[in-house]
């Protein structure tokens, strides 16, 4: 077996080495400053307050938005982190205004005090009436995305209206990779999307860790795994789907790019869900072309390739030597 | 007091993180000190394999029990930790460990061929093992493939125990995915090794090995992918050479340790060297015959070494260069595959295919390959292929065979072997879409009750 070597210019290496002496420090400080605590508090907070007020402006925020559903994503994050952000400043200032006013004086015993019914009771319900608000206002989204929204062309149990998928395509997670299966998009539709998850055609292309999109396709995506729960999560479309073991589990996206965008954008692919031992290995890319018909050029190179019946070009350093 | 409790929970929680962030601390190139292990694995010598697995094995792989399974029926596993100081006077234990040290050194900083040998450098160079491609291949291995493959090939990496079917031992260089072209040697001469050519080894790692453990590595790049195939050959080669000198000593047998198997006569030494001189390569093949004859039937391990890695580098060269060649595809392009094709080819598969691909692949019929693991004729049902799905690839499987699991190259007949190549590939590329298949195929196939649900019927 190896060794591992400590590196002293890493600074994951002093990281915990100064937690310890900063914990010690605040231990012994207090001891001699009744405020020490106070003050420990006011700056952590001021200092989580100022990060998160100046990251959007040093690129620490969001990712872009990739998907029709991204924006609407963004804004129940936003409106959750809203509230949740004022009850932080709310309660964390009653905590700092307890510690200024009641920091332990010598010579004096702390006064024991009972709990307040009326004051509980407001804490209670009023997060109470917020959270069931944020339930409500986020189920036209939800539904939308996990296809019960008005799409039709994911209404009905899958394919069975005229109004089809532009890409139909299962994509199998396993230890450790994306197996990707595309339908060939000029068959017919499908009676049966789910059962296609299993059942191959012979038209199909095959890929490994690349999915490939144009912008306003309709991409239905049938998940499956082939050994452990694997999570299907590409930041970019705000899309994270649970892959189980046994189930075709079906989800769906648009991907959008902002106009103008000439050329193919990658996203990374990264699974969800730690999967085993090379779960940080597991991802792939999601290629966006710029437009339909590049997307097109795309699949038919492949599609053609996955069909050669000649030898290969030659690669390698002997073929380099010898052109 | 609080205050004090607060004291109790500050320690071990100081404590737990700083272990938790110091396990990542570590780096990724090996040690440079570090040395690969000597092979103390068994070899084992599959002659006559046996045509059947151990009863009771579900799943290929490498189940701890067949060692004993096979030892009872008449094979040879030859232990290394038995070795001899035989047949040599010299410690020869310790010159073969300073042979592969010298020329291949250390996982840190692999190289190929000794800085005394510098022809072998030049071969290696010339196959495009630099020193630079095996340093970053070495690196990409450690982080990539060791946890499978094992430090020096050995496939018994930390995970490999779970792994079915095991990962495979790069050290005695064979390779089951090859497109190379038989090299056609007189009878009476060791046949040349089955060699993968590079786009074989860069396939496998760009595509995995679908239906196994083995995942793709497209996203690394083809640059970073030409670095792991020439550090995995750097690795082979190094076992190849250990697991040959390792296995003629362990036999007590010389010959296996001469380049040419029958006790030669001169002329046929002549012969054979003329041989390899058109086929590898070779040098001027009137030159120095005695020397040559001296060296082969005398040899010592680091003549030895020098010459037979030598050899592998040229062969390796050779097949790059004698690439299978892919008769020319007899029916229309872009068309559905002719049904009179498929019937042709089903005719082939049931006349060849059937003994071990048994009810088309769907009954586990297991089967032993040389590195004594359980192998599971492949389920052509199932539209998975571990050599890829091209045409091309299913046609190489079939006219190269799958040299270790001892999968025959098909009979392709005399008359129009490429129409008949063709008609197998479009039978397999068929065989898992009921739907392609003529409708007499498809009953002796899925039987008239068993055509399989399409999904879109």
């Amino acid at each position: 077996m190896t060794t591992q070597q400590i590196d002293l210019s890493e600074w994951t290496f002093w990281l915990p080495i100064a937690f310890t002496i900063f914990g010690i420090g605040l231990f012994i400080l207090s001891r001699f400053w009744t405020r020490a605590w106070f003050a420990t508090f006011t700056l952590t907070i001021a200092g989580v307050t100022a990060l998160t007020v100046a990251s959007p402006f040093v690129g620490w925020w969001l990712p872009a938005q990739g998907s029709s559903f991204s924006g609407e994503v963004d804004n129940l994050f936003l409106l959750i982190m809203f509230l949740t952000g004022l009850f932080f400043l709310l309660t964390e200032g009653l905590i700092l205004f307890v510690l200024w006013n009641h920091a332990p004086k010598p010579g004096t015993a702390p006064l024991p005090i009972h709990g307040d019914h009326r004051l509980e009771l407001i804490w209670t319900v009023v997060p109470g009436i917020l959270l069931a608000l944020i339930a409500v206002i986020q189920m036209p989204t939800w539904a939308r995305m996990k296809g019960q929204g008005n799409e039709s062309w994911l209404s009905a149990r899958y394919e069975s209206g005229g109004d089809k998928a532009d890409l139909l395509l299962t994509v199998q997670g396993r230890q450790w990779e994306w197996r990707v299966r595309y339908r060939d998009p000029s068959a017919p539709p499908l009676a049966r999307p789910l059962e296609w998850a299993t059942h191959p055609e012979a038209s199909d292309l095959h890929a490994v860790n690349e999915v490939h999109a144009y912008p306003g396709a309709k991409v239905r995506l049938l998940l499956r795994t082939q050994d452990v729960i694997h999570s299907f999560f590409v930041p970019e479309l705000r899309l994270k789907q649970d892959m189980l073991p046994g189930r075709t589990v079906p989800t769906w996206f648009i991907p959008t790019v902002p106009a103008g965008t000439s050329n193919e954008t990658r996203w990374e692919i990264a699974c969800a869900e730690l999967c085993g031992g090379n779960h940080y290995r597991m991802r792939g890319h999601l290629v966006i072309h710029p437009d339909k018909a590049s997307f097109e050029t795309w699949y038919s190179t492949a599609a053609r390739e996955q069909s050669r019946r000649s030898r290969p070009p030659e690669t390698g350093p002997l073929a380099r030597k010898t052109n | 007091m609080p205050q004090m409790q607060s004291n109790v929970t500050w320690f071990p929680a100081a404590l737990l993180m700083a272990l938790a962030t110091l396990s990542g601390c570590g780096r990724v190139e090996w040690n440079d000190d570090l040395e690969y292990p000597d092979r103390t694995s068994s070899i084992v010598v599959l002659d006559k394999p046996p045509d059947q697995a151990p009863p009771g094995f579900p799943l290929p792989g490498r189940p701890a029990v067949v060692p004993e399974w096979l030892t009872a029926r008449g094979v040879t596993l030859l232990n290394p930790a038995s070795m001899s100081e035989k047949p040599w006077s010299d410690n020869w234990k310790n010159t073969l460990h300073d042979e592969l040290i010298s020329h291949f050194a250390t996982p840190g900083k692999p190289r190929l061929g000794a800085p005394d040998a510098p022809a072998l450098t030049v071969l290696a160079n010339e196959l495009g093992l630099t020193e630079s491609k095996l340093a970053e291949g070495a690196r990409l291995y450690r982080r990539l493939c060791v946890q499978c493959h094992g430090m020096s090939g050995d496939g018994v990496g930390a995970s490999s125990a779970w792994l079915s079917p095991a990962p495979r031992d790069l050290r005695t260089g064979d390779f089951k995915f090859i497109s190379t072209a038989e090299h056609k040697l007189p009878s009476g001469f060791q046949p040349l090794k089955a060699r993968p050519r590079h786009e074989d080894l860069v396939r496998s790692l760009r595509s995995g090995l679908e239906g196994t453990s083995m995942p793709s590595f497209a996203l690394l790049g083809d640059e970073s992918l030409e670095a792991i195939a020439a550090y995995v050959l750097h690795l082979s080669i190094r076992g190849e050479l250990e697991f040959t000198v390792m296995n003629g000593a362990l036999r007590q047998d010389r010959e296996t340790l001469q380049l040419v198997t029958k006790s030669p006569e001169q002329e046929e030494l002549i012969r054979y060297k003329r041989l390899l001189s058109t086929t590898l390569e070779w040098e001027d093949p009137e030159a120095d015959v005695d020397d040559f004859v001296a060296k082969q039937s005398s040899p010592s391990i680091k003549a030895y070494a020098e010459k037979y890695i030598d050899r592998v580098l040229r062969e390796y060269i050779a097949a790059n260069k004698n690439p299978l060649p892919v008769p020319a595809y007899p029916y229309p392009e872009n068309q559905p595959l002719p049904a009179t094709s498929i019937t042709a080819g089903h005719t082939l598969f049931k006349a060849q295919c059937v003994n071990c691909h048994a009810d088309y692949g769907r009954q586990s019929d297991l089967r032993f390959d040389i590195w004594g693991s359980v192998v599971r004729p492949a389920n052509l049902t199932q539209s998975q292929y571990k050599g890829g799905r091209r045409p091309v690839d299913l046609y190489y499987r079939i006219a190269r065979g799958i040299p270790p699991c001892a999968m025959p190259k098909a009979n392709l007949g005399d008359t129009d072997p490429g129409r008949a190549g063709w008609d197998l590939v479009n039978f397999l590329q068929a065989l898992p879409h009921p739907d392609q298949l003529p409708s007499d195929v498809r009953e002796q196939v899925y039987g008239p009750s068993r055509i399989k649900l399409g999904a879109n019927p």
